[in-house]
């Protein structure tokens, strides 16, 4: 069953709803902030008023970035299903969080990186890293192409590189302490200065993937169907796995690891609208970046003045989601 | 549909790994008819079929369809051309009849064009044609098994192309279905003079259906013509190491194959 037969007719209630969110992601917070203030901060801006900086230098960078985020891993999670047709595929059961969280943790901790426009270069060097090794093994791998062997390869990657992660961080004291928030996965003000270096990557790969959203359907048909059909499949799996590389890498620069949403938003997406990825790949942006500023939303106010880490709100409240939406799924 | 179009295979080779499957093949199939490609299991019969639709790379020769050289076209310029079906395709869980019958419009679609009077006209015809038309918004999934095969078969309906490819399209569907399957595949290619090459694992069904037959072992050609003279004992014998008598189906004077179940039974020369 589909709860919308099309889409389109979709699209302005699902923008209307991340507009509302939004609002309520900027307004509430350690201090509530009345809607009339945002309006003046964004539109008239007073460097004098308290409220206006808050917004300003800390709460829309925030909305932003949690807004990133969503978008970029459901939009990644979708890709890799459907390119592998796998429905468990996604960014942290394949790898791709802990290779990227390596790749961040190598260049910071061990090569003293300090140039934030590089910290996201070396998130997609490990993402890369992780992506290939797991296509690698599943590929070479007696049982070699089964459903379960990608996911056991990705399983063996993700805990090989969360040890090294960890053995790295051990060794590293000082460093530790820094990367202790990042590392479950936190939407801090922090993003603010990382903002401007993860943006493009997640901008370039959101782009990307919506103009490949036709390709992406034929390929969740299998690779001989689309060959048949006319898409160079070689071609564009190269160019999606670049995609969900640079999705991936960037809001882990972001953000740190956060896991369950590149799986549970593009399953949920898909009950909504189908399975054709023109849809699916807007759609699961859209749901993505509602998804995301929900859960920092209640990150933020359930224990209130105490924030909980938003990567253990999305698991906490993505693990159960996960199992109700699999069930359908499988 | 009056564009013209053959398939002609020449001497081609093709490996999987190290191992070589088709060794100097060459074979044909021609506008408004409906070639059958048959052989035993592992005889290289999907993988000519594979070869031919570019899925897999040739080492040696050329697949010209219409003079031009399929492996040395773009191929989505290839994919107005010709259209497969691979065997058992599976659709991804929640995809519509529709949506899935549009995807045949792919190839000729672009960012600049992306849905035109044309589209939508194709995709009509092909769901009339496969009686799939109260089915359209449909979920795939939730469709018999015949029906499912309809689906696909209007999807590369939908492709519009001079040519078509499919692999074992019947394949454990009920006889009933097969045949009303096969008749519609026959229709195509004669009413709309089409190429339409089949790969068959029912040598009945193939002999009761097809106008042209190929038949493969180990990767090689033994025979490729016309129903009546490639459809023999003598073939059969060669191709199959199968003991069997080819009879004359009384109403349509089609070829019929009937194996011999013990020594004494006596082959109709």
């Amino acid at each position: 069953m589909r709860l919308f037969s099309s889409a389109t007719r979709l699209l302005p209630a699902a923008l209307a709803l991340l507009f509302v969110v939004a609002i309520f992601h900027i307004g509430f917070g350690a201090k509530a902030i009345a809607l009339g203030d945002i309006w003046q901060a964004i539109w008239a801006f007073d460097d004098r008023n308290f409220d206006h900086v808050v917004i300003r230098q800390m709460r829309l960078p925030r909305l932003l970035a949690a807004m990133t985020v969503g978008a970029s891993l459901s939009v990644a999670g979708a890709l890799m299903q459907g390119v592998t047709r796998n429905p468990l595929a996604d960014p942290g059961l394949l790898g791709l969080l802990s290779g990227a969280s390596f790749g961040v943790v190598v260049g910071a901790a061990v090569l003293g990186i300090d140039s934030d426009s590089l910290i996201p270069v070396f998130a997609v060097l490990g993402a890369l890293a992780a992506a290939l090794l797991v296509a690698a093994i599943s590929f070479f791998a007696p049982g070699a192409n089964s459903r379960a062997m990608l996911l056991l390869a990705g399983a063996a990657v993700s805990l090989f590189l969360a040890a090294n992660v960890s053995a790295l961080n051990l060794l590293n004291e000082e460093g530790f302490a820094s990367f202790r928030v990042w590392l479950s996965g936190a939407i801090t003000t922090d993003a603010a200065k990382m903002l401007p270096w993860c943006l493009p990557w997640c901008v370039i790969g959101l782009a990307v993937a919506l103009f490949s959203a036709r390709q992406v359907t034929a390929l969740s048909m299998g690779h001989k169907t689309a060959t048949g059909l006319g898409v160079d499949t070689k071609k564009l799996s190269l160019r999606l796995l670049f995609c969900v590389v640079s999705l991936t890498a960037a809001s882990v620069a972001l953000v740190g690891p956060l896991g369950f949403v590149g799986l549970v938003v593009p399953h949920a997406t898909r009950l909504v609208v189908g399975s054709d990825y023109r849809h699916v790949i807007p759609f699961s942006a859209l749901f993505g970046a509602i998804f995301l500023l929900i859960v920092d939303l209640v990150a933020r106010t359930v224990l209130s003045p105490v924030e909980i880490s938003t990567g253990v709100v999305t698991s906490l409240l993505g693990a159960p989601l996960f199992l109700v939406l699999i069930r359908r799924v499988l | 549909m009056t564009i013209e179009a053959s398939i002609c295979v020449n001497d081609i080779s093709v490996s999987y790994g190290r191992k070589q499957i088709i060794d100097g093949l060459s074979c044909r199939a021609v506008a408004g008819d409906l070639t059958a490609l048959v052989g035993p299991n592992g005889c290289g019969k999907s993988t000519l079929l594979h070869a031919i639709a570019r899925v897999l790379p040739i080492e040696r020769g050329q697949v010209l369809l219409n003079n031009i050289d399929i492996h040395n076209s773009p191929t989505r310029q290839v994919a107005r051309k010709l259209a497969l079906l691979p065997q058992g395709p599976v659709a991804p869980e929640g995809l519509t009849v529709h949506e899935l019958v549009s995807q045949g419009r792919f190839p000729h679609q672009s960012l600049i064009r992306q849905w035109s009077v044309e589209d939508a006209a194709a995709i009509d015809k092909a769901l009339k044609m496969t009686f799939l038309t109260e089915f359209s918004n449909r979920q795939v999934s939730t469709l018999s098994g015949g029906q499912r095969q309809r689906c696909w078969i209007a999807m590369v309906l939908a492709q519009e192309t001079p040519a078509l490819l499919l692999d074992e399209p019947t394949t454990f569907l009920d006889l009933k279905v097969q045949v009303e399957l096969m008749g519609l595949l026959q229709r195509i290619a004669r009413t709309e003079n089409r190429t339409v090459l089949v790969v068959l694992h029912d040598l009945n069904v193939a002999a009761a259906f097809a106008d042209r037959m190929i038949m493969m072992r180990d990767g090689r050609l033994v025979a490729d013509g016309p129903v009546n003279s490639v459809f023999t004992a003598a073939n059969l014998k060669t191709v199959f190491d199968l003991e069997a008598s080819i009879v004359q189906d009384p109403i349509s004077g089609r070829p019929v194959c009937v194996p011999n179940t013990n020594g004494f039974s006596t082959a109709a020369e």
